[in-house]
């Protein structure tokens, strides 16, 4: 119940008896029987669709609230307190040699991106119901464009980041080059996890009451509220396998100068985020022939 | 010529019925690890051979549409055509089979797809348009052109949640108006606004279709697949009924349909026509001199009545249109609205005296509608025409185009100057034409 769409590029190369100066596309549908392929070019072709998806997530998200985008602060600035009272304050959890608010917050400002993606992204073809049975577009974008609406957010709780570490006087480093690149690792973690979460949600609604264990949980296997050196060396291999981990630490590392450098951390973790990645979408793919017949 | 726009061949889509099927999650992995294999080859969806719990939404259909056409899908619900609509525009995989189609794929399958609510009527444009396959810079340049179209200027900038479900309308079948695609595919949204905005779109397909593109269309409005289309397929259970002129496609469908209908009681009968309306009687006859019962001459007049059961005290109108049988409409009578007697039984009488066509097949359609909503019929009827030449007259098909004329007219010259041929004046009504 697979369909393979593909463009071949002129007429005459499927029936030879066609005019050979036919230069129409043509368009073939059919069941699909092998692998399927991830229709790169495709995705590339609308990449406007997922412009405006995007583009309406973001114009809507704080449409009718009273505070508007402020809430992209707020949220975090909220956890940031509680950790600080909670673990900071009464636990006496160690934050390398930071103050523990600005410890916490800049873990939470790329944890708040990913995690927040993920919930969004993991529910947005079901919400999106109403386009995936009346038209086509490569489905992969709808996930992909609930990920990227986030970077707005991200963008305001990173100004508000760079304002706190004004009011500690802490400068940052010359590693700071590496935070785009951490933060297309969590990008790539995010819409890798989501691609997985998504095309389940389509047939298995029981993913919308999980995610939010997924994501708590995930949160405390990532040094957000305590740093890494916390976790015994033994098992920093498999700690390392939550890319997020990675993400976390060498963005402290970057901003603020921890000597967290996450070295080969951050190998594992980079690798496991674009295999999760590519084997998601080729999961998708399989499943989203028959999206718009269960959502 | 081994050209054509869209060919399916033996495309099927199967179904499965019911909850048998529906696992919860905790099924799947509990069977993922007990029959991995069985698991396996499930997720890797190879059609499945037990097909008792499954049927067919559509099997077999072998089609062919050439560049152009503007072809009609009739059927019963459930007959197979959404289900088709929606493999074609790449919504659905098929089961089996495959389809193949030349150029740019568009389909209008709803209105207001991808609108939302929280958004201007200018950003809905936008957003729509992309999602329906136009690029942004495609509808910067038709914006004025989509908004002059839905006629809803001033509000442009307003969120469409504060729109009429009118104006909504409008809108959104404006941006998909305005697609251009060599292929659309249509399913069963013209209806929207009022009568007049209803015009409009119908004169929009005309133009769509006369500018060349394929267009493929869902209704269940027969009178619209009738005068619209060159072309219709009657669908029943998933298989073509009939693949033809649209006339003879809407029979087909009304026999598919009294075939369906369950036999009912005199009494369930006449409670449901009581509902709904029937027209018992749509009869023609003769005014002036017609060559036989239903062959008039371009001169002859004649008189329709119709004797119909609708709901007592309510309003109703007639509509009686005569168009070629392949699909122009030449002309509409529209009554006045009428209030039906309390009997519930209402005649009404229509004379034209002058037919004013050219010789060749017309379809005459009947309709009875409430006089408040525009495009609700009834019930619809229709009858057949063939108008005849009086004496020796060049022969011409007026479904395909013979001629440059659309009518018949009565002309008569006079001139200060010397005719050649004074007896042409005499005979210009008989060698008809305008």
């Amino acid at each position: 119940m697979r369909t393979q769409v593909k463009e071949l590029e002129t007429a005459s190369q499927v029936h030879a008896s066609d005019a050979a100066a036919d230069t129409t596309p043509l368009l073939i549908i059919q069941p699909l029987k092998g692998l399927v392929s991830l229709q790169l070019p495709e995705l590339w072709k609308h990449r406007e669709v997922l412009y405006f998806l995007i583009w309406r997530d973001i114009k809507v998200r704080y449409k009718q609230t009273a505070l508007g985008a402020a809430w992209a602060i707020i949220q975090p600035l909220f956890t940031m307190l509680v950790f600080s009272i909670f673990f900071g304050r009464l636990a006496k959890v160690p934050s390398d040699n930071l103050p523990y608010t600005l410890f916490s917050y800049s873990a939470l400002v790329p944890w708040m991106f990913f995690a927040t993606g993920l919930s969004q992204a993991s529910n947005s073809l079901v919400s999106s119901s109403n386009l995936i049975t009346k038209v086509y577009f490569p489905r992969l974008v709808v996930p992909m464009a609930a990920v990227l609406a986030g970077l707005l957010d991200l963008a305001i709780s990173g100004v508000t980041l760079f304002v706190m570490m004004a009011y500690y006087h802490r400068g940052t480093t010359a590693h700071v080059v590496w935070v785009p690149a951490l933060l297309l690792l969590a990008l790539v973690t995010s819409v890798g996890v989501s691609f997985w979460f998504s095309a389940l949600n389509v047939k298995y609604r029981d993913i919308r009451h999980v995610l939010p264990f997924v994501v708590q949980l995930w949160m405390f296997a990532t040094p957000i509220a305590y740093p890494s050196s916390l976790v015994p060396e033994k098992f920093r291999v498999f700690y390392a396998l939550n890319p997020m981990t990675g993400v976390i630490e060498g963005f402290r590392w970057a901003l603020l100068g921890t000597n967290t450098a996450p070295g080969v951390m951050l190998l594992v973790s980079s690798t496991i985020a674009v295999l999760v990645l590519i084997g998601g979408a080729y999961f998708f793919r399989r499943m989203e022939t028959t999206f718009a017949d269960v959502v | 010529m081994n050209k054509f726009a869209i060919r399916t061949e033996a495309i099927g889509k199967q179904y499965r019925i019911g909850a048998a099927h529906r696992r919860n999650l905790r099924e799947a992995l509990i069977s993922s690890f007990s029959a991995p294999k069985r698991y396996a080859s499930r997720l890797l969806m190879r059609p499945t051979k037990a097909a008792e719990d499954s049927f067919w939404a559509v099997r077999d259909v072998s089609l062919e549409i050439r560049p152009g056409e503007l072809v009609g899908l009739v059927g019963a619900n459930g007959a197979g055509k959404s289900t088709l609509l929606k493999m074609l525009s790449r919504i659905t995989a098929p089961t089996t089979g495959r389809a193949v189609i030349r150029g740019r794929v568009g389909s209008m399958l709803e209105v207001g797809t991808g609108f939302h609510s929280e958004l201007t009527g200018r950003e809905n444009v936008f957003l729509s348009g992309a999602i329906l396959g136009m690029s942004k810079a495609e509808i910067r340049r038709r914006f004025d052109e989509i908004v002059a179209f839905s006629e809803i200027e001033k509000f442009i900038e307003t969120p469409v949640k504060h729109y009429s479900s009118g104006m909504y309308l409008r809108l959104a079948f404006s941006v998909a108006a305005h697609l251009e695609p060599e292929v659309l595919f249509v399913d069963e949204v013209l209806a929207v606004g009022d009568a007049r905005f209803y015009a409009k779109c119908i004169n929009k397909m005309r133009s769509l279709h006369a500018s060349g593109m394929t267009i493929t269309l869902v209704s269940h409005h027969m009178f619209l697949v009738q005068t619209l289309c060159t072309r219709a397929i009657c669908m029943s259970h998933g298989g073509v009924l009939f693949d033809g002129d649209p006339l003879s496609a809407i029979v087909a469908y009304r026999k598919s349909l009294d075939k369906a209908a369950p036999v009912r009681s005199a009494a369930a009968s006449k409670s449901q026509s009581k509902r709904r309306g029937r027209i018992d009687v749509f009869q023609l006859e003769p005014l002036g001199e017609w060559a036989s019962d239903r062959e008039p001459y371009p001169d002859a007049g004649m008189k329709l009545t119709f004797v119909a059961d609708a709901e007592p005290n309510s309003s109703v109108g007639f509509r009686v249109a005569v168009s070629a049988v392949g699909g122009f409409s030449y002309y509409t009578f529209y009554s006045d609205p009428v209030r039906v007697p309390p009997s519930g039984r209402i005649t009404c009488e229509l004379q034209v005296p002058e037919l004013m066509l050219l010789p060749g097949h017309y379809s005459i359609f009947g309709g009875m509608l409430k006089a408040d909503e525009a495009n609700h019929f009834l019930a619809e009827e229709y009858l057949q025409i063939f108008v005849r030449a009086r004496g020796p007259a060049p022969a011409f098909d007026n479904g395909s185009g013979g001629s440059d004329n659309l009518f018949w007219n009565r002309g008569i010259w006079s001139t200060s100057g010397n005719m050649e041929n004074d007896s042409q004046i005499q005979v210009q009504d008989e060698r008809n034409c305008v």
